[in-house]
């Protein structure tokens, strides 16, 4: 206790009367170094966010029922729909035929899974109809008409990814010929397209379901997919559960078990995230150490007289630990004000494009929070090593400079 | 108080050995005051050193208050330095981001004193060597003679049965050396605290009331005669 408290009577007047540029440099080096802990890992998790919030508003929903008989569509959809839409935390249900087609625009041709749906379910689970860049979304009552995803349409964009495998050049009010995989062919007017940066979700075709019972005349109160959107603060695993207990002839995943296409993505951009959190704590550990050293050095002569006036070397070690989380700490705050008042606004005004779409900066208070800690941690063990290594020489050599 | 038997000191420089201390054989009484004189070199800094268990003999024993105290860890050096000793070096060795007054009762704060008592001692302590009103400037405001007498008074604040002064005049003007000097004086008589300083002035010997002599690393009662090993 007496240790302590000489120690941060030392770490005090050092830091209040020493070197006010010093102190203001370090200070600013640290606010640098929590910006650099936050700023990568909160744009990777972004990523990852965004990733993840795309396949759920754009393709699979929270949770998907299918059929338990690979293959089978689920029968008498119509009453699992109303049996699922009446469990607490449902937020909406919308069910989905789909069969394979070939689309025709002229000579180009283009394969894609045509979904018949119920046009305004369809919207209450997904945000697909947010993202149209030509025409309008399909409307209950529409008949010949199509919705096209931009990567099957290519809608003239020579940059997406599939465009070589689109129709290349579709755009609103154009006919495609569509030939299903049961034989039946027709012809669509192109009502929209859209584009949701997702290419899994961009590569829909979509067609109400009255128009999918014609082409499919058996797919009357049965479904592909029941795709379900749960309230924000709903427990998705119990509601998991107790759809799965509605039926014994259906099966249910939730979108994290439908996201093994994006998990090597995710799994990826989390070693990344890994690896410039390490590299940012090694530049912590750096700027401290460094600090540290600097200022042993120049006190050699001050920690000789120290202990031999009798301060215990732990007491000395611990006032330089002690400088070492102050400065750490008072960066990691003035960073932490920093992100939240600069970087975060500044950076959802001016987002960054990735593929999918705009990415924001994914941080919360635990991460900023438990990223200070580790910084405060690291930064008392490399004052220590220094420090350590100065207190522990020969006592005359110190007060003698050598 | 403070005994040295068969005391030697020995630098390795290169293939060359250096004796700093050579079989010094030594004994302080409580009470006195002792000058080690000796020209530069002569290895009277690293006898004081040693005696004050700031540095390790090569071999040979030192003995405080009859406790063979040179094979100590430097944890219980350091608690014998903080509780019953003093020290004053030469270059004015004070901590410059603390004021007179912090720098003073710093040794008494790592004894785990309460502040009300140590801040008082501190200040009479201050007041008695006549700077007071200089007790909360820093270091590099206050003159030579100054310091050194806030170094002084620094030694002073456990009340350390013994101070050892490095050549406490070394860098001042006769008047700011001959203040520093009777201060030490004034302790000795005041308190009974034995002072043990070492000089290379011939005028220093006049405080003390016996004075041995260091040649070489060895060392003789009087000037140049009889050497004790």
């Amino acid at each position: 206790m007496r240790s302590i408290q000489v120690a941060l009577f030392l770490a005090s007047r050092s830091i209040f009367r020493g070197n006010f540029w010093i102190g203001a440099m370090t200070i600013l080096m640290m606010i640098l170094v929590y910006l650099n802990l936050l700023f990568a890992p909160s744009l990777l998790q972004g990523v990852i966010s965004q990733m993840n919030s795309k396949l759920r508003d754009t393709l699979v929903g929270n949770i998907t029922v299918e059929s338990s008989t690979p293959g089978s569509q689920i029968t008498d959809s119509t009453k699992l729909v109303e049996q699922i839409v009446t469990i607490n935390g449902v937020e909406a249900v919308t069910p989905a035929r789909t069969i394979s087609g070939q689309l025709e625009l002229g000579s180009e041709r283009g394969t894609a899974e045509v979904s018949g749906i119920d046009t305004e379910s369809f919207k209450d689970v997904f945000t697909v109809p947010q993202y149209m860049i030509e025409g309008s979304f399909l409307s209950a009552g529409d008949t010949d008409k199509i919705v096209l995803g931009a990567q099957i349409a290519g809608a003239g964009k020579a940059k997406l990814e599939l465009y070589s495998d689109s129709l290349k050049n579709a755009h609103t009010g154009d006919k495609v010929k569509v030939s299903f995989a049961n034989g039946a062919v027709k012809e669509y007017t192109v009502k929209g397209i859209f584009q949701s940066e997702f290419v899994q979700a961009d590569l829909k075709t979509l067609i109400n379901a009255d128009e999918f019972s014609q082409v499919v005349p058996n797919s009357v109160n049965s479904a592909s997919a029941i795709n379900v959107k749960l309230k924000s603060d709903a427990n998705q695993g119990n509601i998991n559960d107790q759809i799965s207990a509605l039926r014994s002839d259906i099966k249910t995943r939730t979108w994290q078990e439908r996201a093994g296409f994006v998990k090597s993505y995710t799994e990826s951009i989390e070693v990344i995230n890994k690896i410039l959190r390490a590299v940012a704590l090694f530049v912590g550990f750096l700027t401290i150490f460094i600090i540290t050293y600097v200022d042993v050095v120049n006190k050699k002569r001050q920690i000789g007289i120290e202990r031999a006036i009798g301060i215990s070397p732990p007491t000395i070690i611990l006032s330089y630990e002690f400088r070492a989380l102050f400065y750490t700490l008072i960066g990691a705050i003035l960073g932490a004000i920093g992100f939240i008042l600069v970087v975060v606004p500044l950076e959802a005004r001016y987002p960054f494009h990735f593929p999918l779409g705009n990415v924001y900066l994914d941080v919360n208070s635990n991460f900023m929070i438990r990223n200070a800690i580790i910084l405060l941690l690291v930064s008392f063990a490399s004052a220590t090593l220094p420090a350590w290594r100065a207190v522990y020489g020969k006592i005359v050599d110190a007060i003698w400079g050598n | 108080m403070l005994k040295a038997e068969n005391l030697k000191k020995i630098y390795h420089m290169g293939d060359v050995v250096v004796p700093a201390v050579n079989d010094v054989y030594l004994e302080v009484e409580p009470g006195e005051i002792m000058c080690i004189m000796g020209k530069s070199g002569s290895g009277k800094s690293t006898l004081l050193h040693i005696l004050g268990l700031i540095d390790s003999p090569t071999s040979g024993k030192v003995y405080f208050k009859n406790q063979d105290v040179s094979k100590f860890s430097e944890s219980k050096r350091a608690k014998i330095r903080l509780a019953q000793m003093g020290f004053v070096f030469q270059e004015y060795a004070l901590l410059p981001e603390l004021t007179a007054l912090e720098n003073v009762y710093l040794p008494a704060r790592m004894l785990g004193r309460w502040p009300s008592e140590y801040e008082e001692r501190a200040v009479t302590l201050l007041e008695s060597i006549g700077l007071i009103e200089r007790m909360h400037h820093h270091p590099r405001e206050l003159s030579g003679g100054q310091q050194q007498r806030v170094a002084i008074a620094r030694a002073m604040v456990n009340k350390p049965e013994i101070i050892f002064a490095d050549e406490p005049t070394a860098n001042l003007d006769s008047t700011s050396g001959k203040q520093v000097m009777q201060a030490l004086t004034w302790l000795n008589k005041q308190f009974g605290t034995t002072i043990l300083f070492v000089s290379h002035d011939a005028d220093d010997q006049k405080y003390a009331n016996r004075v041995v002599h260091l040649y070489d690393g060895r060392l003789s009662e009087s000037a140049g005669e009889e050497y004790n090993a």
